[in-house]
């Protein structure tokens, strides 16, 4: 199962690159369609990120655990027409019952990452035992396995460590391959601004 | 089991020793063995049911009636046998005979535990009075009495070279006994058929047959911890039971992902430690999702209309761009651990096995040729090499050589074989056997 897990994941980036594109553009298609070009700054950068991410997690959905929280995430989020049907018009034949049931906190990573290591330093500051290094290194290893749990979305139900730590694999995959593939875009536009600007 | 053997082995040269009283022993035992087949459960070398037996059968021997009946009086009727014999019959060299047939015997019946010993000396004791009474007057009796004693010492040296051995070997096969009740039977079957020879092979058999029930129970045992997990391999002190297996394997799985993510994960290849992974893993995450953020700002901010019409452009001209640029080819380098440790074990343990056969079974004039060509020899047969070493101790003249070659050759291994640290150990404890030998 992991060796599969992983050589797909090895082979398909660029694949997985296209398809995110893709949808993408199918996306921010059906936003540009629904909210008719009058949008504010903020507006459009929602509407970006939110496409960006549910491409993301439509191109990776019957693989992992954290793509469809997302898709629970935006689907549970307070506009929830909106995000529904872009949620439909990208992730498309997806099963709705097995996505929207998984429920997920919706607030964002983080926020909770800081407050934990604001608690762990407040702790350490306050428990001055001398304790053993092995107890030291495994606190050490859970405070930052929590963090982590905190930063993947619907990480807060993986239970167990592999799980967790496969789910993080596939998620910073991802995530560096949404980077390349925007950074590209933005690379792409930029260009035509500036020739426009110089022209 | 060898303390065993041994013993087991020394019975019949005691036997042979005593030939002169074959055929009255042999009387006496036929009668044992009628009493053993009588109670064929009773323990064997529990010296007790012999002298209850003594005491049984010394109705129909109406010669020795006094002496015999003296004998199962208890475990000082020898010597008490002794001083009637002296009282009885007043013939001198008799006396002294008996005397000292009663000094030999009596530390012999000290350890009742040793029941064939003391079976035997009690049949030479009570053998000697039909042969007094054919011959009570007459001057023959002295040799033969005289021989008897001699018989006896000899015995009873051999006996006392046993004493250590013994016991040992009766505890042993008091838990055999308890172990397997089939062997007890087999010793009573084959117990009808007794002479003095089966005794040493009724041990012999009984030795086998517990040594292969005890193989047997061995080959089950094997058998029966054969692990769930039979992937995940148990090093030295590591614990067997399932969970710790399942444990290690979890863990194993863990840092085999962490590996991948160190690959995935720039700047992550020199950390070492669970938690400093950790921590690059969430800056990493942590950074991607900013730049997510950012990049979404940035495009929103480019963009004042979200039309990207350029897709089918964008496929084709921008994807060849990026796609060598975008991902590097990550090589799972996964060395599959358990196995090359085993790889890297496997010789210099078999090489060592087979020196130490080699070592115990060649002659010293092997081992020397060996010695001599150690130091060409391969890294991994410096077991070899010390065990033959061992060996040839005794050769006085070859020692200064010895001493020297084997230096090298333990340096050799030093230097050669750093991956396997218990070598040095080892070798490190040769050369103190050599320094104490010498």
């Amino acid at each position: 199962m992991c060796d599969n897990s992983l050589n797909r994941m090895r082979n398909t980036s660029s694949v997985m690159k296209r398809e995110f594109l893709r949808k993408w553009m199918k996306g921010l298609g059906k936003c540009r369609m629904m909210k008719n070009n009058n949008m504010s700054f903020l507006e459009r950068k929602k509407a970006i990120k939110l496409s960006a991410d549910l491409a993301m997690a439509s191109t990776r959905t019957p693989a992992t655990r954290w793509s469809r929280a997302v898709i629970a995430q935006a689907a549970s989020s307070q506009d929830d027409g909106y995000n529904k049907i872009l949620i439909n018009h990208i992730v498309g034949s997806s099963p709705k019952g097995k996505i929207f049931s998984t429920t997920s906190p919706s607030s964002s990573g983080l926020c909770r990452s800081r407050r934990i290591l604001k608690r762990r330093h407040m702790v350490r500051r306050v428990v001055k035992k001398i304790v053993s290094p092995m107890v030291m290194a495994k606190r050490l290893v859970k405070k930052r396995t929590r963090i982590l749990k905190s930063l993947l979305p619907g990480g807060e139900s993986m239970e167990d460590d592999v799980v967790l730590i496969e789910e993080a694999l596939d998620y910073i995959q991802s995530l560096k391959a949404q980077v390349e593939v925007m950074r590209c875009l933005a690379a792409a536009s930029h260009p035509n601004t500036n020739s426009y600007k110089f022209i | 089991m060898l303390r065993c053997l041994n013993s087991s082995e020394n019975l019949p040269e005691s036997c042979s020793a005593m030939t002169l009283l074959e055929r009255q022993r042999d009387r006496m035992k036929w009668q044992l063995s009628q009493f053993h087949h009588h109670h064929p459960n009773q323990c064997f070398f529990s010296g007790s049911g012999f002298e209850g037996g003594f005491s049984s059968l010394q109705v129909p021997n109406p010669g020795g009636m006094m002496m015999v009946t003296n004998n199962g009086g208890g475990g000082s009727g020898l010597g008490e046998a002794a001083a009637n014999a002296g009282s009885v019959k007043p013939d001198p060299g008799l006396e002294n005979g008996w005397s000292e047939l009663g000094k030999v015997d009596l530390p012999g019946v000290g350890f009742v535990s040793s029941g064939f010993n003391a079976s035997s000396a009690i049949s030479r004791t009570s053998s000697c009075p039909p042969s007094v009474a054919a011959a009570a007057a007459a001057a023959e009796g002295t040799p033969t009495e005289k021989m008897r004693s001699t018989s006896g010492r000899e015995s009873f040296k051999k006996r006392k070279s046993e004493k250590a051995q013994i016991p040992k070997a009766v505890v042993a096969e008091n838990e055999k006994n308890k172990k397997s009740k089939t062997s007890g039977e087999e010793f009573g079957e084959s117990k009808v058929t007794t002479t003095d020879n089966n005794h040493n092979n009724n041990d012999k058999n009984r030795e086998t047959s517990v040594e292969s029930s005890k193989e047997n129970s061995k080959a089950s045992e094997v058998q029966n911890q054969k692990p769930d997990y039979i992937h995940v391999r148990a090093r030295r002190g590591q614990a067997t039971d399932s969970h710790s297996l399942a444990e290690r394997a979890r863990r194993e799985k863990i840092s085999e992902r962490m590996k991948y993510l160190q690959s995935l994960v720039p700047g992550c290849n020199k950390i070492t430690g669970k938690a400093g992974m950790l921590d690059e893993i969430i800056n990493y995450v942590q950074s991607l999702q900013q730049q997510v953020e950012f990049l979404s700002m940035k495009l929103a901010a480019v963009n004042p209309t979200i039309d990207f019409n350029i897709d089918d452009l964008f496929t084709k001209e921008v994807f060849p761009a990026c796609a060598p640029t975008s991902f590097p080819a990550i090589d799972m380098t996964l060395t599959p651990n358990p196995a090359a440790y085993l790889q890297q074990f496997d010789p210099t343990h078999v090489a060592s096995c087979s020196g130490l056969d080699m070592g115990i079974i060649n002659p010293p004039d092997l081992g020397l040729r060996r010695t001599i060509s150690a130091p060409l020899a391969l890294p991994h047969e410096t077991f070899l090499d010390s065990s033959c070493f061992n060996q040839i101790m005794p050769f006085s003249t070859v020692e200064g050589d010895i001493q020297n070659l084997y230096n090298v050759t333990f340096d050799q291994a030093r230097s050669t074989t750093s991956s396997f640290p218990s070598q040095p150990f080892t070798g490190l404890i040769e050369a103190s056997n050599l320094k104490m030998d010498m």
